[in-house]
């Protein structure tokens, strides 16, 4: 589900930036999920796609491209104006985040 | 670049890629002076600093609903300088966004992703 080796690559195999990097992710990450929650709970669907914009880069930095792709989903479902797919596609990159938050710890403890 | 030291402003309200640009930025020009600012208008209360460059994200309001967004910044700063070549950032492959801010004078619209840091790095070697 995750693969960091574009982590790695960017940071010539430095551990530290590489755990700096996870920890400032896993620091940000929940609040935006938090965030399309709330866009979720209120149909607001034009800062639904804000904030699966903003988090969109760095899902793409952690090599969680599952999570990425359902990002790109929502962004172009709010486009399309097709809001009735939104709640699922929400659920299903929010428990991609879960599993990939457990995974990523992981990793930093093994950095 | 002929400057000795020049300075670079990043322009983007997600800490991990300004940081991430930084640090790559860092490793291959160490001289280069470089701030960040998480709105476009700390950056606009910094340009008498005058930055050889400005890389802006097009997205500036995500978590500030208040903040302006990166192309009113944009316009800003050719009002205040018409000279400061600004790099626009987006995670948004848009042709219409790009052309939005090629004509309002930014130098180049990079799209947000891995191959990002190593496009923006030649830009600024080529730019300054």
């Amino acid at each position: 589900m995750i693969d960091l080796s574009f982590l790695e690559k960017f940071t010539n195999g430095n551990t530290s930036k590489m755990k700096r990097y996870i920890t400032m992710y896993l620091s940000t990450a929940p609040e935006i999920f938090e965030r399309m929650n709330e866009n979720i709970a209120q149909e607001n669907w034009s800062d639904l796609a804000i904030n699966a914009h903003s988090i969109k880069p760095q899902t793409d930095f952690m090599g969680i491209k599952s999570l990425k792709n359902i990002l790109i989903e929502i962004e172009d479902a709010v486009k399309n104006e097709e809001y009735e797919s939104l709640k699922v596609l929400y659920q299903k990159a929010y428990e991609i985040h879960k599993k990939s938050e457990i995974l990523l710890n992981d990793k930093q403890k093994q950095l | 670049m002929s400057n000795q030291n020049p300075k670079v402003f990043i322009v983007d309200d997600e800490p991990l890629l300004s940081e991430m640009l930084t640090d790559y930025l860092l490793d291959h020009h160490p001289n280069l002076d470089i701030t960040s600012f998480p709105t476009g208008e700390d950056c606009l209360k910094n340009l008498n600093e005058n930055p050889a460059i400005i890389v802006l994200d097009y997205h500036l309001n995500s978590k500030e609903k208040d903040a302006a967004n990166g192309l009113d910044i944009l316009k800003e700063i050719k009002r205040k300088n018409r000279d400061i070549p600004v790099i626009m950032l987006s995670s948004q492959e848009s042709y219409t966004k790009a052309a939005q801010t090629i004509g309002v004078g930014a130098i180049h619209y990079v799209i947000k992703g891995q191959e990002a840091f190593e496009e923006i790095q030649k830009l600024i070697e080529a730019n300054i």
